[in-house]
C-alpha cells in the first residue's frame, strides 16, 4: 500500500491537490477561510475611555501582552516559512499554511492597531522583547529551534532531520501558540469580564478563534508525522520533547511574574501560572504524554468568556462569530 | 463563625493543588480614604455567607466563593476591588449551579444599598432605610435638575415611600441587576448612584402617573405591577420616565422625501430622536436613483446610498458616552433601481462611503414580488422619479400599477429600468441576509391589508425592530410606545393566572396611554403624530420560559395552541381597556374612518388580506372569546390607534429574568454580550428539572462541552430533551408558526428572530416564503449557526482523540477512535498502532434510504475533526457506545475520488439575466458563487451542495422523532449532519430601543466621566 507521506522535500511533488490525502488539513483550510476577518471591523477607539481609567498595573499588563504578541506573531511566521512549509509534501497542508501565515500577519497588524490606538509608549513596547529578560528568553528559545531549520543543512529523510522538524513544530506550535499565547489570551479576556476593553476583547476573540485552528493543525501534523515515521518513536526523543514543554512552562512562570508584578483585580501571577500548568497538561495529553502538573483551571469564568455560543446584542457589541463564505455551504 | 480564613488550615482543601494564597499577613486592603489595613478574611467571608442565606449547601457554597476569592488577592487591593472580585468569583460558578447567580446578585445589591442608603445590619434596618431615605432622594434629585419637579409637587412622598418593598429585589438576577444599574438607574453628575432598584421602579411609576387625577394612588398601582415584574415598560421609558427630560416614546418611523431640504431635515430629526434614545425606522424608497436627472442644476443624482451613509455617521456622532450608538433601520422597497447597492450596505468589504456599519437595513416586499418568485417570473427595477406613485400603493392596486410600468418599460417608454428574475433577486436578498444578517424581510401588503389604522395613509415601512406598523407622511413622524407583559410571572403553581394577566394588560394599557400625554419630543412631526394617534404596543415576553415550565416543547401543538390562546386573551383585554379609556378620556383624534370605527378587530383583517392577495393565508382561525361584544364596543370609540406589538425585549427581558419575546432558548448554556459585558446564561428551568431527576451534577460538564446542546448529552431522558431544545435544533418552521399564531391577534407586528443551522439558501427561500404564506408580517435578525468556535478552556479537550483519518482509510466513528498515541507509544495502553485508527464497528442504519451522495466524503464522523470543540470525545464515545450513533453517510467505498470538493470553477455563475451585473466587491463574488444551487429555489433538484445531507441526524443524536414533526406541510426540515454541530455562529439579539442612562460599567465603581 502506498501510504500517504506527510514529510518530503516537497518541491516537485504536491502540485495537485486531488486526491486529498489529509482531509483534516482540507477541512481546516475551509474553516480558516470562512473565519477571515479584518482588524478595522472593530472600533477600538471606543475602549479608550476604559483604558484611561485603568490602573497602572492594568495598563502595564495590556502593554506587556502587546509587546510580546506583536513580534511573536511574526516569529511564528518564520517558523512556518523556514521550518515547516519546505519539508512537507501534502498540498492541502500547504494551502492551510498559506492561510495561517496570512493570519499571523493579520494578527500582527491587529496588535499594531492596538498599540497605535491606546496611549502606550510604543518605543518601550517595541523594545520589550529585547529588554525584558523573561520575554527575551522566550524568544531565544524559539529562535534556537528555528535556527536549526535554516542555518544547518537539514535532510528531512534522516531521523535527525525529522527530529529537528518535530522539535521546531513543538516549539512554535504547542509551546508558543498553544501555551504561551493562551495564558496571554486569558489575561486579555479578563478585562472584558469586568466590562473593560470590550472591543479589544472582540479582537482577541477573533485571534483566539484563529489560534484554535493553528493549534489543531499543528497537533494533527505532529501526530501524523509520528505515526508515519517509526524511527521517531523512541523513548529518548519523547522524553526530550516532554522536557521542552516543562522548560517552557518554567520560562512562562518568570514571564508572568513580570506581567503582573503585583496583581490586578481578579488576577495575580500565581493564578496565571496555575492556568499555564493546566494548559500545559492539556497539551501534554494531546501529544500522548501523561499530565504532569495535575492542577485545576482557576479561571472558571473562561466558560463565559470563551467556551459558549455567544448571543450578541447587535446594538451593543460587535458580533465576532460570523463567517464569510455564506451560502457556499463551504463544501 | 470563621469561614476560610486563608491564613489558617481551615481553608477547605481545594479540589487539587491550588497555589497557596499569599499569606494573609502580607495582604493589605487599601480603603477608600487611602489608608491600608490588613486583609480581614473573616469579614468578607461573613458577607458571602449572608449572601448565601437560604440556599442549599449554604456553607459549602460560601466556602467555594471564599476559596476562589483568596487565590486572586494581591497586596494593596482596594475595598472596591475586593467587592468586585467577590462578585466575579461567585459569577464564575454559575455554570455549575445557578444558586451562585443569586449570591452574586445579592453581593452586588449590597454594594448598591450601602452606597445609596448607607450601612445597615438587618433586613428590618434595610426596609426602614428604604422608606426613610426616599423623600430625600426625590427632593435632592429634583434639586440637581435630574428628576421632574412634579415628582415633589404632585405626590404624597411619605405614602409612596411606605409602599416600597425591597423584598421584590430577590426576583432580580445578577444580569438584571447589572443591566438596571448600568442602563436605567440615575446617578448624579459625578456618577454617584442615587437609586436602589425599588427607587428606580417607583420613580418610573411616578413618571407615568403625572397626568392622573390621583397620581399617588396610580403610581403605587403601577409600582405594584412593575416591581413584581408583571410587565415592564420598554427601554427609553425606563431611562427617562420621571426625569427632567421625559422622552418616553420608543419607536419613531419616518420617510425621507426626494428633496434636499427634507433630506437635511431628516438628518436633523435623526439627531434629536437619537439623543432622546428613540429607535428609528427610516424609508429611503422615495429617493431617486443614482444617475437620475436633477432638473434644477441639470446634473444627475448620486442616489440614496450616500445619504444613508451620512445618516449612518450621524448615528455614531450622537452616541451616548461614545459607547452606545444611535439605532436606526433603513427600509427600501425592492423595486428601487438602487436596491442591489442597498443590499451591499452591510458588507464588511468595499467602499466604506457606500456602507452603513451602524444602521440596519430591511426590505419592504410586496405580494406582487412573492408571487413572481413563486411563478419564476421577471422582476423590474425602476427609478422612483419615474414611478412616484408606486410607493403609495399596496396590494392589488400596486400590482396593477406595477404591471403598467412594466408595459411602459417593455414598450421603450421608460428608459431607466432593469429586468432580472424575481428568484434571482430573492436569492440575493437571502444570501446577503445569511452573510450580513441584513436586510430583514418585511411584507408591506400583509401589513397594509391587515391594518386597522390605515385611514391616515399608507404604511411605508416598519421600525427599528420590525414590530411597529404605523402610517406616516411628511407631516407625521409615527411614534409608538411600548411595554411587555412578562408571561413568566403569570404562571403560578403550574397554572396560568388569567385574572392577573387581565389586570396586567389593563393597567399596562392605561400606563401607556398616560405616556402619550407625558412624553416630550424635540421633533414637531412626532409630537403631532403621537397626540393624534396615541399608538401603543403592548407585547409579551417569556414565552419559552412558560412552555418549559409547563413541560411543552417549543415545537409542539401545545405550544402553538398556548401562544394563540395567550395572545388572543391579552389582545382582547388590551383592546377592551382602550375602549374603556375612550369612554373615560375620549377616542383618539383620527378614530373616525379607522377599522375600529367600522367595528373591526385584528382577526377580521385576515379575510381582507386573503381577498386582496387571492391566496389563502395559512393560519388557524380558531377564536375563543366574545369578539362580537368587543366589535360593538370599539365601534363606539377606542383610545389608541394601535394596541399590540411584540418587541424583542432583549434588554428588559434580562431585567425581568425571562426569555425575550417569543424567542426560543438560544442554548441551554451560553454567553450574552451586551453593553454591560459578557454574561453566562444557564437555563434555570432545565437545571431545576435535572436536579429533580438527580442528574444535573453528572451532566453539567457535558452540557458545557456541548455548548448547551442537550441532545448531545448522554444520560438525559428523551422527554427532557424534547422540552429543552435550543434555537438551532428547532425546526425554523416552529418560529414561523408561533409568530403566525400570535400575529392573528396583533394589530401591529412581531420582532421575529429566526435561527438556522442550515446554510442552504434554497431552504431559506422556502422558509421565508412560508412565513409570507402564513401571514407573518415581518422577520427580524437571522442567526446562523457558526461552524467553528475557539478551543474551550474549562472543559476537557484532547485534540488527539477525534482526529479524522486520512481519506482512503475507513473513517473512524468520530470520537470513538482511540486517542492517537502521539508520544504515548511507549505506553502499553490499548491496541498497538498498526492501524492508527481503531475502527469501531459502525452500524449504518440499515433502512437509511438516503444513500447520501456525500458531498463531504468524510461524512460526519470526519467532520468531527472540528467537533472537538463541541463534543468531546468522551461524550461522543458514550453516544457511540450506546449504539445510537450511526455513522451518517459513511462513505461506503472509500475510493478516493468520491470526493468532489467544491471547486469554485465549475460552479456556474449565477444566472444573470441582468445586463450589467453591478455586483460590488469580493464579498459578492463569493456570494454569487454560492448562488448557483439556488437559482431555482423551490426545486432543489440538481443541487450540488447542500452541506446537509439528509442524514439520520436524529438517530444519531438520539433526538426524539417528534423534534422535527412540525405541523407543517410537506416540508422536510433541514437536518444537519452531526458534524455540523460544531460551532456557533453568531448571534445576537436585540433590544428594544433603549439607550444607556449612563455608560458606567457595573463594576466600575461609579467613575463615569462621560455620563451627562
Amino acid at each position: 500500500m502506498n501510504a500517504p507521506q506527510m514529510l518530503g522535500t516537497g518541491i516537485s511533488e504536491g502540485l495537485l491537490l486531488k486526491p486529498v490525502r489529509y482531509q483534516w488539513a482540507m477541512d481546516l483550510y475551509d474553516q480558516a477561510v470562512a473565519n477571515t476577518w479584518f482588524p478595522n471591523e472593530i472600533q477600538l477607539g471606543e475602549d479608550l475611555a476604559d483604558f484611561k481609567k485603568m490602573t497602572e498595573e492594568e495598563k502595564h499588563a495590556v502593554t506587556f501582552l502587546m509587546s510580546y504578541f506583536n513580534p511573536n506573531e511574526l516569529l511564528v511566521n518564520k517558523a512556518l516559512a523556514f521550518g515547516v512549509y519546505p519539508y512537507i509534501n501534502a498540498p492541502e497542508a500547504h494551502l492551510y499554511l498559506a492561510k495561517q501565515m496570512w493570519e499571523e500577519a493579520n494578527h500582527c497588524m491587529s496588535f499594531e492597531y492596538v498599540l497605535e490606538t491606546f496611549p502606550i509608549d510604543r518605543e518601550q513596547a517595541y523594545g520589550s522583547h529585547v529588554n525584558v529578560p523573561s520575554m527575551a528568553a522566550k524568544e531565544e528559545f524559539q529562535v534556537h529551534y528555528i535556527r536549526r531549520m535554516t542555518e544547518q543543512t537539514l535532510d528531512i529523510t534522516t531521523t535527525e532531520g525529522k527530529q529537528d522538524f518535530v522539535r521546531n513544530l513543538v516549539a512554535y506550535n504547542v509551546i508558543l501558540e498553544g501555551i504561551w499565547f493562551y495564558s496571554g489570551f486569558m489575561v486579555a479576556l479578563s478585562f472584558r469580564q469586568r466590562n473593560l476593553l470590550r472591543n479589544f476583547g472582540s479582537l482577541m476573540d477573533w485571534v483566539i478563534r484563529d489560534e484554535s485552528l493553528h493549534l489543531k493543525f499543528g497537533i494533527n501534523l505532529i501526530l501524523t508525522v509520528l505515526e508515519e515515521n517509526e524511527d521517531l518513536q523512541t523513548a529518548e526523543f519523547a522524553e526530550e520533547i516532554r522536557q521542552m514543554i516543562l522548560d517552557a512552562v518554567e520560562m512562562e512562570e518568570q514571564y508572568n511574574r513580570d506581567l503582573l508584578p503585583t496583581g490586578i483585580l481578579g488576577l495575580n501571577a500565581d493564578y496565571v501560572n496555575q492556568y499555564v500548568k493546566y494548559l500545559a497538561d492539556r497539551r501534554l495529553e494531546e501529544l500522548g504524554f501523561e499530565p504532569h502538573y495535575k492542577v485545576s483551571n482557576p479561571a472558571k469564568w473562561m466558560a463565559t468568556a470563551n467556551d459558549t455560543l455567544q448571543l450578541v446584542n447587535f446594538f451593543e457589541a460587535t458580533n465576532t462569530s460570523y463567517e464569510v463564505n455564506s451560502g457556499a455551504g463551504s463544501r | 463563625m470563621t469561614i476560610t480564613d486563608p491564613s489558617t488550615d481551615q481553608r477547605p482543601a481545594a479540589p487539587d493543588a491550588t497555589p497557596s494564597a499569599p499569606a494573609a499577613g502580607r495582604i493589605h486592603v487599601t480603603k477608600r480614604d487611602g489608608t491600608r489595613e490588613p486583609y480581614n478574611a473573616d469579614m468578607i467571608n461573613k458577607a458571602i455567607e449572608r449572601a448565601a442565606v437560604g440556599l442549599e449547601d449554604q456553607i459549602s457554597k460560601t466556602t467555594q466563593v471564599a476559596t476562589e476569592l483568596a487565590i486572586t488577592l494581591f497586596d494593596g487591593i482596594t475595598t472596591e476591588q475586593l467587592d468586585e472580585a467577590a462578585i466575579s468569583v461567585a459569577v464564575q460558578n454559575v455554570k455549575d449551579d445557578p444558586d451562585f447567580d443569586i449570591i452574586a446578585a445579592r453581593l452586588l445589591r449590597k454594594v448598591i444599598y450601602k452606597r445609596v442608603l448607607g450601612n445597615y445590619e438587618t433586613d428590618l434596618e434595610l426596609a426602614l432605610l428604604h422608606q426613610a431615605r426616599f423623600p430625600g432622594y426625590v427632593r435632592e434629585a429634583v434639586e440637581l435638575g435630574l428628576l421632574d419637579e412634579r415628582l415633589v409637587t404632585h405626590f404624597d412622598l411619605d405614602a409612596i415611600a411606605a409602599a416600597l418593598d425591597h423584598h421584590h429585589d430577590e426576583q432580580l438576577r445578577y444580569i438584571g441587576t447589572v443591566t438596571m444599574r448600568n442602563r436605567y438607574m440615575i446617578t448624579d453628575r459625578h456618577g454617584k448612584a442615587l437609586e436602589v432598584p425599588q427607587y428606580f421602579w417607583m420613580r418610573v411609576s411616578m413618571g407615568l402617573s403625572l397626568n392622573e387625577a390621583n397620581p399617588t394612588q396610580k403610581a403605587i398601582e403601577f409600582y405594584d405591577k412593575i416591581a413584581r415584574l408583571d410587565y415592564l415598560p420598554a427601554g427609553s421609558t425606563l431611562v427617562n420616565a420621571g426625569t427632567s427630560y421625559p422622552q418616553l416614546s420608543n419607536c419613531f418611523v419616518m420617510q425621507m422625501e426626494d428633496d434636499i431640504e427634507h433630506i437635511a431635515k431628516s438628518v436633523r430629526d435623526v439627531m434629536w430622536l437619537t439623543k432622546g434614545t428613540g429607535g428609528i425606522g427610516l424609508s429611503v424608497t422615495k429617493l431617486r436613483s443614482e444617475g437620475s436627472q436633477i432638473k434644477s442644476n441639470n446634473t444627475t443624482s448620486t442616489g440614496p446610498i450616500p445619504f444613508m451613509h451620512t445618516i449612518d455617521s450621524t448615528l455614531r456622532a450622537v452616541s451616548r458616552g461614545g459607547k452606545k450608538f444611535g439605532a436606526l433601520c433603513f427600509y427600501m422597497e425592492n423595486w428601487h433601481l438602487d436596491f442591489p447597492q442597498f443590499l451591499d450596505l452591510r458588507q464588511n468589504s468595499g467602499d466604506p462611503y457606500r456602507r452603513t456599519r451602524t444602521a440596519n437595513t430591511a426590505v419592504w416586499i410586496s405580494d406582487e414580488f412573492m408571487k413572481r418568485v413563486a411563478d419564476d417570473a421577471d422582476w423590474y427595477l425602476f427609478d422612483p422619479a419615474d414611478t412616484p406613485d408606486l410607493v403609495e400603493l399596496v396590494g392589488r392596486a400596486f400590482s396593477e400599477r406595477y404591471a403598467h410600468y412594466v408595459a411602459q418599460a417593455e414598450a421603450g417608454r421608460l428608459t431607466r429600468f432593469r429586468r432580472i428574475k424575481a428568484r434571482e433577486q430573492y436569492t440575493q436578498i437571502l444570501i446577503t441576509l445569511q452573510s450580513t444578517s441584513h436586510p430583514w424581510l418585511t411584507w408591506k401588503d400583509t401589513i397594509n391589508s391587515r391594518a386597522l389604522n390605515n385611514n391616515t395613509g399608507t404604511i411605508h415601512l416598519s421600525n427599528l425592530c420590525t414590530e411597529i406598523t404605523l402610517p406616516q407622511d411628511r407631516e407625521n413622524i409615527a411614534v409608538c410606545n411600548l411595554a411587555s407583559i412578562n408571561l413568566s410571572t403569570h404562571l403560578v403553581d403550574g397554572e396560568i393566572d388569567w385574572d392577573r394577566l387581565k389586570a396586567s394588560a389593563q393597567l399596562a394599557v392605561r400606563q401607556l396611554d398616560n405616556l402619550v400625554d407625558i412624553t416630550l419630543s424635540s421633533v414637531a412631526e412626532s409630537e403631532h403624530a403621537n397626540n393624534a394617534n396615541r399608538a401603543i404596543g403592548l407585547g409579551v415576553m417569556g414565552f419559552t420560559d412558560l412552555t418549559e415550565r409547563l413541560g411543552f416543547a417549543y415545537e409542539s401543538e401545545e405550544s402553538y395552541e398556548l401562544i394563540d390562546r395567550i395572545v388572543e386573551f391579552v389582545s382582547y383585554h388590551a383592546i377592551d381597556a382602550s375602549a374603556d379609556l375612550a369612554r373615560e378620556r375620549g377616542s383618539y383624534d383620527n378614530f373616525e374612518g379607522s377599522g375600529w370605527s367600522q367595528g373591526m378587530v385584528p382577526i377580521d383583517t385576515i379575510a381582507r388580506l386573503e381577498a386582496d392577495r387571492g391566496i389563502p393565508v395559512a393560519v388557524d382561525r380558531t377564536t375563543r372569546l366574545d369578539w362580537d361584544a368587543l366589535r360593538a364596543k370599539v365601534k363606539g370609540g377606542i383610545r389608541n390607534a394601535t394596541l399590540m406589538a411584540i418587541a424583542p425585549t432583549a434588554s428588559i427581558g434580562l431585567v425581568a429574568g425571562t426569555t425575550p419575546g417569543l424567542d426560543p432558548q438560544f442554548s441551554q448554556i451560553f454567553s450574552r454580550a451586551t453593553s454591560s459585558g459578557k454574561f453566562l446564561e444557564v437555563n434555570r428551568n432545565l437545571v431545576h428539572d435535572l436536579q429533580q431527576l438527580g442528574l444535573w451534577e453528572q451532566v453539567r460538564d457535558d452540557l458545557l462541552a456541548a455548548q448547551g446542546d442537550l441532545s448531545q448529552v448522554p444520560g438525559v431522558p428523551e422527554h427532557i430533551k424534547a422540552i429543552y431544545q435550543t434555537s438551532f435544533q428547532l425546526s425554523p418552521y416552529a418560529f414561523i408558526e408561533v409568530a403566525a399564531r400570535a400575529q392573528k391577534w396583533i394589530d401591529q407586528a412581531i420582532s421575529r428572530n429566526i435561527y438556522l443551522q442550515t446554510r442552504d439558501v434554497s431552504e431559506m427561500a422556502k422558509l421565508y416564503s412560508a412565513a409570507w404564506e402564513r401571514g407573518v408580517k415581518t422577520t427580524y435578525y437571522l442567526h446562523v449557526k457558526p461552524r467553528h468556535t475557539a478551543e474551550q478552556s474549562t472543559v476537557r479537550v484532547n485534540k488527539s482523540e477525534n482526529r479524522p483519518a486520512p481519506t482512503g482509510q475507513a473513517p473512524a466513528a468520530a470520537g470513538s477512535s482511540a486517542p492517537r498515541r502521539g508520544f504515548g507509544f511507549g505506553k502499553s495502553s490499548g491496541s498497538p498502532a498498526a492501524a492508527p485508527v481503531a475502527v469501531v464497528p459502525v452500524q449504518t442504519p440499515a433502512a437509511e434510504p438516503v444513500a447520501p451522495q456525500v458531498v463531504e466524503p468524510v461524512a460526519a464522523p470526519a467532520r468531527s475533526g472540528f467537533s472537538i470543540v463541541t463534543a468531546p470525545a468522551a461524550v461522543l464515545a458514550e453516544v457511540a457506545a450506546s449504539g445510537r450513533r450511526a455513522a451518517p453517510a459513511a462513505p461506503a467505498a472509500p475510493a478516493a475520488p468520491v470526493q468532489e470538493a467544491p471547486a469554485p470553477a465549475p460552479a456556474p455563475e449565477a444566472p444573470s439575466a441582468v445586463a450589467e451585473p453591478v455586483r460590488a466587491p469580493a464579498a459578492w463574488v463569493r456570494a454569487t458563487t454560492a448562488t448557483s444551487p439556488v437559482a431555482a429555489p423551490p426545486a432543489p433538484v440538481a443541487q450540488p451542495a447542500p452541506a446537509t445531507p439528509s442524514v439520520p441526524a436524529q438517530e444519531t443524536t438520539g433526538a426524539p422523532q417528534e423534534t422535527y414533526s412540525a405541523p407543517q406541510d410537506a416540508y422536510s426540515p433541514p437536518q444537519d449532519a452531526f458534524g455540523e454541530i460544531v460551532s456557533d455562529f453568531a448571534s445576537e439579539d436585540l433590544d428594544v430601543v433603549d439607550g444607556v442612562a449612563c455608560p458606567i460599567d457595573p463594576m466600575e465603581r461609579l467613575q463615569c466621566e462621560s455620563c451627562q
